[in-house]
């Protein structure tokens, strides 16, 4: 390639040069390296920042940096990777399923036990108090138990079947979704 | 140019050369890794600390670093010198970082890396040599422009300057640790030349 010109110089600083015509840049670019450094009139501006930004500083506390490098290089080697298991611990994989549903079956078992024992206790500790219910002939009935608070209200009509909770229409006036909203409102309003 | 871009022998005159430590390092004698810590953490945390402009991260992404050459040291053949593949190994770190923080900040501003206002001019990036104060005072305003140019480049750009610049690599040295071709790393070099010549205009 001849000597480029100032626009081809420019285009290719740009990055708009491409295919041929940038091969042929690079090229004699990296032919004429000195002499494209003295064309851009760098030398000055070069040494300058050459002299403001130091090559080489250490880092603050540099023992300190050196140990804690030893230290992360350190545990690399003591903890091989995963990959890396026992030939003896592989020939025992097989035993890992079998031990997991063990496992899973004795805390079922576990499980139903204390359930057993929970509700013994909870049969111990109920309390029956009175709970007010705006129907009549309802019996309410709260069982404390440590923290939970269960409340029994027994006597309710039935759930109508044709009751929708989530859409909260029903073909029988407002479902529970909607009386709770309409009643928010009223309160707000 | 700044500093002596690769000393052959890697030791700066004194004691065993890179290339012998790497070698004993390789076998498993961390000694003189930390040789080596030693010799080259000084070009590697100025580096960081040009690119990123932040002393405690730059300590760390330093280490981390050297670290990252530990582990991947059984794997050097020696075809680069050891401080050119290092250097490559704190590009990739300095980089996975500045993309990361880029993800997590994504929207604001890293005033901290922009304004050069923040860059507090008696850090321990100030030059070295001692001077008269109001040289001094020139010195560091002059520095705290060229930082101010710096970071209105791209990150590319302004690592291809720093390390042929600050550095006085090769431009085969740099286009291996920014791992792209000599062409593409002359022509970071000179748009980026030409971009800092017009924001240091007087």
């Amino acid at each position: 390639m001849n000597n480029p010109d100032e626009s081809t110089i420019q285009r290719w600083l740009k990055g708009e040069l491409e295919g041929n015509e940038l091969k042929q840049m690079e090229a004699w670019a990296e032919e004429n390296a000195t002499e494209l450094e003295a064309k851009m009139g760098w030398d000055a501006l070069g040494d300058e920042i050459a002299q403001a930004l130091p090559s080489e500083q250490e880092p603050p506390y540099a023992d300190f940096f050196n140990e804690r490098v030893k230290h992360h290089a350190v545990e690399l080697v003591e903890t091989p990777p995963a990959t890396k298991a026992s030939p003896l611990w592989k020939r025992f994989n097989w035993i890992l399923a079998p031990t997991a549903v063990a496992g899973m079956v004795f805390c079922f078992y576990l499980g139903t036990r204390i359930d057993q024992e929970t509700t013994a206790i909870e049969q111990s500790v109920a309390v029956l108090e009175e709970v007010y219910t705006p129907a009549s002939g309802v019996h309410s009935e709260v069982i404390i138990s440590g923290d939970s608070t269960v409340i029994v209200l027994d006597g309710l009509d039935e759930i109508p079947d044709a009751l929708d909770i989530v859409s909260g229409e029903t073909g029988q006036g407002l479902s529970p979704r909607m009386m709770v909203k309409t009643e928010r409102e009223s309160f707000y309003f | 140019m700044g500093a002596v871009a690769s000393e052959s022998a890697g030791n700066g005159g004194d004691g065993p050369t890179d290339q012998v430590l790497v070698q004993r390092a390789q076998s498993g004698d961390y000694r003189a890794f930390d040789q080596l810590v030693t010799r080259h953490r000084g070009k590697v945390y100025a580096m960081i600390v040009n690119m990123i402009h932040n002393d405690a991260d730059a300590w760390d992404l330093a280490q981390d670093a050297f670290v990252k050459a530990w582990k991947a040291l059984p794997k050097f053949e020696h075809r680069a010198q050891f401080s050119t593949w290092l250097f490559r190994i704190s590009h990739n770190v300095v980089y996975d970082w500045m993309r990361k923080k880029k993800v997590m900040s994504e929207g604001e501003l890293d005033d901290q890396m922009l304004d050069s206002s923040r860059i507090d001019s008696a850090a321990p990036t100030a030059p070295k040599i001692p001077a008269r104060p109001d040289e001094q005072l020139v010195q560091n305003e002059r520095r705290a422009e060229i930082e101010k140019a710096l970071s209105q480049l791209s990150d590319e750009h302004r690592e291809t300057i720093l390390l042929r610049e600050v550095q006085g690599m090769e431009y085969t040295e740099i286009a291996d640790i920014m791992e792209c071709s000599k062409g593409t790393v002359m022509s970071r070099l000179f748009y980026a030349r030409k971009k800092l010549q017009t924001l240091l205009k007087p």
